[in-house]
Formats: C-alpha cells, sequence, structure tokens
C-alpha cells in the first residue's frame, strides 16, 4: 500500500475515529450524534489544512480490520463485478483492505486483445486471429460478438477485478463507441481502446488522458483523426468536436466547481462556465495533425490496417496549425503537434475542476449516486496531491474512493439517499461470478458459408439482453446516463439516479429471473453456456436450513441490505413451497436466488 | 372497421382480460382545460438528435443567393441541380423566392408542394431578439451555446432562462389535465426525454404496440419460473420498498409499481390497431429505427378511440428520436434521407387513417450547425429551421427569415446562425393550436413576452 495510505492511518484524528466506528455495530443505529460534517476538525473545502501534515483531516476506516463479511461483501460489489464466497474469504484472510488493494495493484492486467489471439481459434478452415489480424475487419460482423464475448468472459473470471471494473468506470467517462461509421467494422479498434482503459486504470490522470487522446479510435469517434488546420479546404476550419468534448466530458466540465464538486457561483448567483466558444475553437486548432498509421491523412484515402487501427496515432505536420493559442487564460506558444496537445491537455490535467469533476463520477460509478460534498472534496484532496506530491495519481485515488468512511458508513449515515443503482451488466456479472457460471468451448459462426471460430464464452453478447448497455455501445459520448440524471421526483430533491436512466420498462428483472431459474426460453432462445452452480444453496434447502440461506444470500448478494420485510416475505415463499408443494429443492434454490436479485433491496447497491 | 380491411389487423398476446381497475383510475383523471367533446389533437415530437445541419437541407437556389451558399460551403456545397426546387407562398414577404431541397428529400419536397409541411427558418434559443451587433456587445444570450445537452436541454424546455425545469411537453400536459394525464404524453422512442419529464404524471413509454402483461408476472416467471405465486412475492417487494427511507429506493419502487399496473389497465387497448406498410428500418441506424417509432406512433393513434375511451386523451404528445445528427466528419446525406422517407411514410399512414388535420409533426433539435466545414463535416451551431408537418399546418411556405448564407453573413455570430425566431414563438404557435389560451401560452413559456411574435401563423 503506498505510502500516504499508512501515514494516514497513524493520524490522531483518525484514531479517534475509528473508536467512534467500531462502536456502531454494523445495522444498528449509529453511534454517531454528530455526522462527519460536522466535526470540527473536518476539510472544509477550501480550507488549506492549518499543520500541513494534509492527510489527518481525511476519513478512512480502520483498514487494518475488516468489521465483517457485510462489509467485506459491499466492498467488493463497488471495486469488482460482484463477490463470490471465495472472494469474501479471501479479503477477510487477507485481515485488510488495504492488502486486498495491493493484491490487487500487483496483478498484472488481463489485456482483451492478448486473451483473444491467444483463445480465439479459427475452424472449418477460418485461420487464427492471430495470425490473420486483418480478419478483425474483414470479419467484423462476426467478431464484434467476439468483442463482447471476451468481456463478458474477462469481467467475469479474471483475476485483476479492480482493474476491470475501474477500466468500465472509465469507458463510461473517456466514452468510445461502436456506434460510429468507422468503428462499427473495426472491433480490434474497440478492444484495443478497450485495453488502453485496462493498461491505465491506475495511471496518471494525465497519463491516462493522453493515451485516450492518441488512440486512434477515440480520434474516429470524436473526428480528430485526420483533422486538419483551418483554410486546408477553402473556408474551411477545424474539427470542434473533440476541443469541446474534452472539456466538457473528460476534464473540466461545463462549470466552475469547487474542491467539493459544488458549483461556484458568481456574484448573480449564476454558475461560472468554464470555457467560451472562442476557448473551443482555439483548443480546436491544437488538435489538428493527428492521424493513424495507414500512411494517409485524411480517413477514407486508404484501407485500414490491425495496426493503424490498435497503435497510437501520429502527426503529420504539414495538417498541424503551428500558431500559438490562446485558450482558458494561458497561452500556448505553438509549436509542432505533440508538444501543442501535451501542452493544452497538461493545462486541462492541472485545472482545478479536473480533480473535482472526475473524482465525483468515479465516486458515482463505484461507490454512491449522491456522495456528500465532504467525501468528494476528500478525494478531489487526493487527486490535487497523493501525500508524495503526485497530482493525478489514480492508485491513490481509487483507494481513497474505496476506503473512505463514507463508502463504508454512509448505508448507515444517509440512510435517506446512499447508494447507487448497479447498471444492466453488472448485475449479470454479479451472478455470473456469484454462482460460478461455467461458460463452454462455443463456435461463433454468423452465417453458413463464413468464418468460424471456437473459444471459451458465455455466448452471452447480444445488446438486447442488457437493455443498451453493453462494453462500448453507448448511443452517444454521453454515456447510457449522465452524471446528472434523476426522475424529476428526485430532481426536486436535488438528488440524482443516473443508472436508473437504462431501467427501461422492467429493468433487467425478467431476463435475470431466466437466467437463474435457467428458463428454456432464455437458454434454448439464445443458446447460452452460462450453468449456475447450485450445490450449496440446494443442500441448504433440501436439510431445511432457511435461515443460513437467507444469511448467506444476504451477505453473497445484498451485502447484508435485504429489508427485513423483504427477507420475511421471500422465508414465507420458501416455507410454503417447500412445506406445501415439496417443490424440487434445486429450483427452490433459483426461485429464492431470483427473487433477491430481483428486489429493489438488490438493484440500490449499499 | 371493415373500410380497412385490406391491412392485417395486429395480435395481440393477452387480449379482452379484465378491465375494471382501470376505469376506476379512468373516472379519477382531472379536469380537462379542453372540453372532452372537442375533436381529438396530437403533437408528434422528431428529436434529430446530435444537431442537424439543416442548411444542407434546404438551400437558396437563385443565381445570387446560392454563389453566396457555395462560397461559404465550399467543400461540402450541393450541387445546385442536385437540389430538388421549390417556391414558396412567401406571405411574410421576407425571403428570396426559389429554395432547393436536399435531393433525398422527395418525400418532404412532395409534402411541401402539397402544402402540408412549413419550414421555420433559422429557430433556435434565444433570451431576448439579438443582432450580430449585440451578441458581439455582450447581449444577454443562453448559457452553454453549442454543447449538446444544454442546448438540447434548453429546446426541450421550451425556455433558455434557467427558469424551467419541467419539458414543455410535461408543463402543456399540467396545463390540460389540472390533476395531470398519465397517458398525454407518450415516448416512443427508445430513451428517455426530458420534454415529457417532470409532470403530474411521468411519460408513458411503449417499444411496441401491443399490451404483454409485465413479463414478471408472465414469461420471466412462466410456469417452469415460478408463475404467478412468484410474482406476487416479487411484486410484494417492491410495494413494500414504496415506504422506504431512501429515496432512491421509492422513486425505483414507485416506477416499478406503476409498469406492473399497466398491463392491466392497458389490456385490449391494441385489439384493433392497424399496421402499416411504407416504414423502413433504414440502414445501420443508431438506436431504435426512427421509421419503426413513427410506426409504433401511427398505430397507437389507431386506437386513439379506445385510448379516449378509457383515460379521457383527446390531447396527446408523441416523442421519438432520431440518432446520429452529430455529423462532425461527415455530411447527413443518410439522415436527411432516412427522416423525409419516415416522416414520408408517416403521414402517408395518418392519411390512410384520416387523421391528417389531427396530427401535427414538428421536428426539434440540439442546435443547427457551423456554416463552414472541418473539411468532412461541420461544428455545432446555433439557430436552424425546424419543420411542421400536418393537415393542419399552412404548408408550402418559409416562416420566419431565412438568414443570409455568406462568410461575413450579418445573421451569422462568426460562422454560427443567431436564431431570428425563438423557440418559445416556435412552440407557442403549436401549442395555441393545441389549445392553449394566451394566458396558458405565456404560462407554459413564461419567456414568450420577451419576443414581439407570439404566432408565427403557421397553424390553421
Amino acid at each position: 500500500m503506498c505510502l500516504f495510505l499508512r501515514r494516514l492511518l497513524n493520524g490522531l484524528v483518525l484514531a479517534s475515529l475509528f473508536s467512534v466506528f467500531a462502536a456502531s455495530a454494523p445495522g444498528a443505529t449509529p453511534a454517531l450524534s454528530t455526522p462527519p460534517g460536522n466535526n470540527a476538525k473536518m476539510f472544509k473545502p477550501g480550507e488549506k489544512n492549518a499543520d500541513n501534515s494534509g492527510d489527518n483531516f481525511r476519513y478512512f476506516i480502520d483498514t487494518q480490520r475488516i468489521r465483517n463479511t457485510k462489509e467485506a461483501s459491499a466492498f467488493l460489489a463497488r471495486a469488482t463485478f460482484g463477490p463470490d464466497w471465495q472472494a469474501i474469504n479471501h479479503l477477510h484472510s487477507l485481515g485488510s483492505y488495504e492488502a486486498w488493494l495491493d493484491e490487487q495493484f500487483a496483478i498484472p492486467p488481463s489485456l482483451h486483445m492478448q486473451w483473444a489471439e491467444d483463445n480465439i481459434r479459427g475452424i472449418n478452415g477460418t485461420g487464427d486471429i492471430r495470425d490473420n489480424p486483418e480478419d478483425w475487419k474483414r470479419h467484423a460482423d462476426t467478431l464484434s460478438y467476439a468483442q463482447r464475448d471476451i468481456w463478458w468472459h474477462l469481467a467475469t473470471q479474471a483475476e485483476d477485478q479492480l482493474r476491470q471494473r475501474v477500466a468500465l468506470a472509465w469507458s463510461e467517462i473517456f466514452v468510445v463507441s461502436r456506434n460510429n461509421g468507422q468503428l462499427i467494422t473495426q472491433p480490434d479498434a474497440l478492444i484495443s481502446y478497450y485495453d488502453l482503459l485496462v493498461t491505465d486504470a491506475f495511471a496518471n490522470f494525465e497519463k491516462l488522458l493522453q493515451d485516450a487522446t492518441y488512440h486512434p479510435s477515440m480520434g474516429k469517434y470524436l473526428s480528430y483523426l485526420g483533422n486538419a488546420k483551418a483554410g486546408t479546404t477553402p473556408g474551411s476550419h477545424p474539427d470542434e468536436n473533440y476541443a469541446r468534448e474534452v472539456m466538457q466530458l473528460f476534464t473540466i466540465g461545463l462549470y466552475e466547481l469547487n474542491p467539493d464538486g459544488s458549483l461556484k457561483l458568481d456574484n448573480q448567483g449564476n454558475p461560472i462556465a468554464t470555457y467560451n466558444q472562442n476557448d473551443v475553437r482555439e483548443m480546436a486548432r491544437i488538435f489538428t495533425g493527428l492521424t493513424d498509421q495507414n500512411g494517409f491523412f485524411f480517413p477514407g484515402d486508404g484501407d485500414s490496417t490491425h495496426f493503424s487501427r490498435t497503435r497510437p496515432m501520429i502527426a503529420v505536420e504539414e495538417y498541424h496549425d503551428r500558431e500559438s493559442k490562446h485558450i482558458l487564460g494561458q497561452t500556448i506558444p505553438g509549436g509542432d503537434t505533440r508538444t501543442d496537445i501535451d501542452a493544452a491537455l497538461h493545462l486541462l490535467f492541472m485545472h482545478p475542476n479536473t480533480g473535482p469533476f472526475i473524482c465525483k463520477q468515479l465516486i458515482q460509478r463505484l461507490v454512491t449516486s449522491n456522495p456528500s460534498p465532504e467525501y468528494v472534496a476528500r478525494i478531489s484532496q487526493v487527486f490535487n496531491d497523493n501525500g508524495e506530491g503526485t497530482r493525478g495519481d489514480m492508485k491513490a485515488v481509487i483507494s481513497a474512493i474505496l476506503l473512505d468512511e463514507e463508502a463504508f458508513n454512509g448505508a448507515v449515515q444517509q440512510p435517506q439517499q446512499f447508494g447507487k443503482f448497479r447498471e444492466p451488466l453488472l448485475f449479470i456479472t454479479h451472478l455470473f461470478r456469484a454462482f460460478h457460471a461455467q461458460d463452454e468451448i462455443r463456435t461463433l459462426n454468423l452465417y453458413e458459408d463464413g468464418p468460424s471460430y471456437e473459444y471459451p464464452s458465455y455466448h452471452f453478447h447480444g445488446t438486447d439482453f442488457t437493455r443498451q448497455e453493453g462494453p462500448l455501445e453507448a448511443l452517444t459520448v454521453f454515456n447510457y446516463f449522465t452524471p446528472f440524471d434523476a426522475p424529476y421526483s428526485l430532481k426536486q430533491e436535488g438528488l440524482v439516479a443516473p443508472e436508473l436512466e437504462i431501467y427501461g420498462k422492467q429493468g433487467i428483472d425478467d431476463l435475470l429471473m431466466g437466467l437463474i431459474t435457467k428458463n428454456s426460453f432464455v437458454y434454448e432462445t439464445f443458446e447460452l453456456s452460462a450453468e449456475l452452480q447450485l450445490a450449496r444453496e440446494t443442500a441448504w434447502i433440501a436439510r431445511g436450513e432457511y435461515e443460513r440461506l437467507l444469511d448467506e444470500l444476504d451477505i453473497l448478494l445484498t451485502a447484508g441490505q435485504l429489508s427485513a420485510a423483504s427477507r420475511t416475505a421471500i422465508r414465507t415463499y420458501l416455507l410454503q413451497q417447500k412445506e406445501v408443494r415439496n417443490s424440487n429443492n434445486e429450483q427452490l434454490a433459483r426461485y429464492i436466488i431470483g427473487l433477491i436479485m430481483t428486489s429493489p433491496d438488490y438493484a440500490l447497491q449499499r | 372497421m371493415h373500410r380497412y380491411s385490406r391491412r392485417q389487423f395486429l395480435k395481440v398476446a393477452l387480449a379482452a382480460t379484465s378491465m375494471q381497475p382501470l376505469y376506476a383510475l379512468a373516472t379519477q383523471l382531472g379536469k380537462m382545460a379542453v372540453a372532452t367533446d372537442e375533436p381529438y389533437k396530437a403533437l408528434v415530437v422528431i428529436l434529430l438528435e446530435g444537431g442537424a445541419d439543416v442548411f444542407n437541407m434546404i438551400a437558396p437556389t437563385q443565381t445570387d443567393t446560392y454563389a453566396d451558399y457555395q462560397a461559404t460551403r465550399e467543400n461540402i456545397a450541393l450541387p445546385r441541380t442536385s437540389l430538388l426546387p421549390f417556391s414558396h407562398a412567401n406571405q411574410n414577404g421576407l425571403n428570396p423566392a426559389a429554395y432547393g431541397m436536399r435531393e433525398n428529400m422527395t418525400a418532404l419536397h412532395n409534402l411541401f408542394m402539397d402544402q402540408k409541411l412549413a419550414i421555420i427558418a433559422n429557430c433556435g434559443t434565444l433570451l431576448q431578439p439579438v443582432t450580430r451587433y449585440d451578441v458581439e456587445n455582450g447581449a444577454p444570450i443562453p448559457f452553454e451555446l453549442f454543447a449538446h445537452n444544454t442546448q438540447r436541454s434548453q429546446w426541450m424546455l421550451g425556455d433558455a432562462t434557467g427558469s424551467q425545469h419541467q419539458g414543455w411537453g410535461a408543463r402543456l400536459g399540467n396545463t390540460l389535465y389540472s390533476s395531470g394525464n398519465p397517458w398525454f404524453n407518450i415516448n416512443a422512442a427508445d430513451s428517455n426525454n426530458l420534454l415529457q419529464t417532470g409532470g403530474a404524471t411521468d411519460a408513458i413509454h411503449f417499444d411496441e404496440p401491443s399490451v404483454s402483461s409485465d413479463t414478471m408476472t408472465s414469461y420471466g416467471f412462466g410456469p417452469e419460473s415460478g408463475g404467478s405465486e412468484l410474482g406476487k412475492v416479487y411484486q410484494s417487494l417492491y410495494k413494500q420498498q414504496l415506504e422506504s427511507p431512501n429515496k432512491l429506493m421509492r422513486a425505483l419502487a414507485r416506477k416499478r409499481i406503476d409498469e406492473l399496473l399497466r398491463p392491466n389497465q392497458l389490456a385490449g387497448l391494441f385489439d384493433n390497431a392497424l399496421s402499416f406498410d411504407g416504414f423502413s428500418d433504414g440502414v445501420h441506424e443508431t438506436g431504435k429505427p426512427l421509421g419503426r417509432q413513427l410506426e409504433l406512433v401511427a398505430n397507437i393513434l389507431s386506437v386513439r378511440q379506445e385510448f379516449q375511451n378509457r383515460f379521457q386523451t383527446n390531447r396527446q404528445i408523441f416523442f421519438v428520436n432520431q440518432h446520429g445528427w452529430d455529423t462532425h466528419d461527415s455530411d447527413n446525406a443518410h439522415q436527411v434521407g432516412y427522416l423525409s422517407e419516415s416522416m414520408g411514410a408517416f403521414q402517408n399512414a395518418l392519411a390512410e387513417m384520416g387523421m391528417e388535420e389531427q396530427v401535427t409533426t414538428l421536428t426539434i433539435s440540439d442546435f443547427g450547425r457551423s456554416l463552414t466545414s472541418n473539411n468532412a463535416g461541420t461544428d455545432h451551431g446555433w439557430g436552424g429551421h425546424a419543420f411542421v408537418l400536418g393537415g393542419a399546418v399552412r404548408g408550402g411556405d418559409i416562416y420566419g427569415k431565412m438568414p443570409a448564407l455568406r462568410p461575413d453573413s450579418p445573421d451569422a455570430w462568426s460562422d454560427r446562425m443567431i436564431p431570428t425566431t425563438s423557440v418559445e414563438t416556435y412552440l407557442a404557435t403549436i401549442a395555441k393550436w393545441f389549445g392553449l389560451s394566451d394566458t396558458e401560452l405565456d404560462m407554459v413559456f413564461p419567456n414568450l413576452g420577451a419576443f414581439s411574435q407570439r404566432d408565427l401563423g403557421f397553424m390553421s
């Protein structure tokens, strides 16, 4: 674990806090009479810490001790694609969340392209993909399914769970999508981009920003691949697409923010814009001159290659605007493409908004939709300085988000608003992980005379399954939902619930129930391979150990958040079915798991 | 119904089950501002999501105006000979006589010639009327121009001042139905929308013109998956969370319980729904194809009487969404052609049902786009043209003032058009036809008074 966290743990404030939190039993009324926000030593946004130790205002729970398995399960729901009992027990045996994070940080990344090359075998005359990389484009519609299959396989089975989970979060901020004229026929471009997010998941934010900016998939998605300086054709101006979105969505956002994520206001009480159209125009001049490595500047002038689809873009200086640019009140003197772009990205990286803007979204993706301003401020502070003088250390930021006391105690301290709705993808990954869904070597073959491939797969690759959510499948650069989305009733309360935006009619309850109960319509129509392992649950039902069953499922699935009323209703059903109807034990186990995972108690991750 | 015999009737899985709960609900609906015996009227709003380059949908064709257009648009200018020429009634006397539509807009061109389509020139978000001089000298303009989400939101709010938080469709519903009517705002798109959000009741979302029972009480819980016994427990879990202390939990529970009740309320509604020819899937559309969304609207309109009988909906708003208009790196020929074809098919469907007078279709978009190109496509702009289609539309004319498309255009701020017609004026003209009084128009569009024109005159 990095040094700064160790130092934090030695802080006096922390020690006193620990005693307070240790006294409050999970699930019981909190022992805190005053919320942390009222603590006199609490960090106030914009306030410099008086003793300059920099750290001791932060609240981390006792990371040396895991209070109980419910807490461990809740932690893993945030930090992974969902816990199984092995993961909970492993975390418990490690003894501390820190140790688990250390372990995760040390695991080499599971790269999706590597997995494809190692596992996807051509059959019936089709060559292996690793030897025929141009087949990615030639057989794009077939291999687009492979891109999804790989994601499901690694999300469910990869050891580097934290990294893969954070990569998903990044993919919903640095959005690139197959819903694009070029990328729809380039699954290798999407896989390569996703691997960038996997690789940089814990990197410095500036590196992530640079790598995403230079990736040809982003260049195509936001149309600055082949972007030429003004007048290249008479009267033309540089494309403003990336210039705007890199500011609005990837770094600083529309409005000036306080370190706690709240809006700064002017004298009239209005929000203050971070940039204007002139800034966008100037920034557009920065992002001129880049193209991919297929030997042509303008897209469409030549066929792309696997190489050009997956390697960083390069500069063609004659198309770059070398004059000086004036952006956000600063001057970039003007030089070659790379110098200009790196300078502009550095300017955005250093902007005071970037910390709170990005950190709040990461908190929302991993922990809770409506973090307290104090929580956001604490994480922004880590973004600004990891305790060792480094800005943008995402390893430190992600640790801080997951170890913050609000993550652990929010359910008790903020019963009116704590938590986030699970995304459709995360329901399914958790189901597959919790009950060890078995995939099989499957054949991928769309057309009778088309290419055929074999690889281990759940065969679970249709977007329809997950209601328009999939790996890199957003309809626009604004993601499947925005950080500000909420039903009107919540908006009126000043609350958001972004993921609820994609809970279409029924959310994914029907699909989930079909998967869990092994509904023949779901399994046979879509030919899935995802056999759930339910021996334990079946045995408990056979032995009449109903409380044990419900206890274990409550911890494994809902992290102890199954309400008393829900539990009573489910227990009543269980008893009735078992004693009165003498149902099949395994099928009954499926019904009980299905009821829990389609319950609102489960949908709202806390 | 026999006169429709050449059409197929849709089969509905769970037709004709009990309907008692819904009549009970219907009687509780609020008082209507519009008398229930007034003829049915509907609005169909098409969002051109991403910002439509309307300046390559309508282009000037006179020698001088075309030369300006060509000089400005350069490499993306359409050849004059390719345009479908039209002249317009020019009742307001503001615009040159000759224009052309893009060559793949045959359906819309025909509708314009048939005087069913009107063009609203250079419409956009405004706080007050402004000229280029005003803008360059710091006159108030809407916040965050040129950004997709803020500008689309302002269009959907019918307000750029920041004073409104409910969509204008929701506010129309609140005005017409004093205690809300859940069947007034129908979302036929594949995503939620702000336009219909925030009313006394939420918009109802349809995926298809049928009422299947909620699968959580049937298929998902079909016999092999636990059946209705399990479905009852499932529902009880949501019911008890209506009382949860957690507000997010309550919001989910409310949403789900409403959905669970709906199949019962809608049972049999689509028994006599019509199906239509002419709608297509397009080619590689992003999201649900517009044609399928409009077909769904037509299906629903075919049972409007059943809707009215049950829910007193003699006014309804439908929302559909065509994705993919943010054409930074391409021309938008494809989107234009598919829009035209789909709107044409929809108008044909209305004609088949004899509903042309009763249904008005209108387009909105995030913004217009830059006049000049970035070599490949165009960037985010401000003002843009809108299209209004229907039997009640005084079509065949351009309303408002067409901007000069010149590099030094007095109507442009740099190369982005400054709107000469406000969103409020555009929408108020339609809302007046929908039955709102002057007082109600000022309530629904609070900044309407900032503009001298309240009614562009394109609705009869």
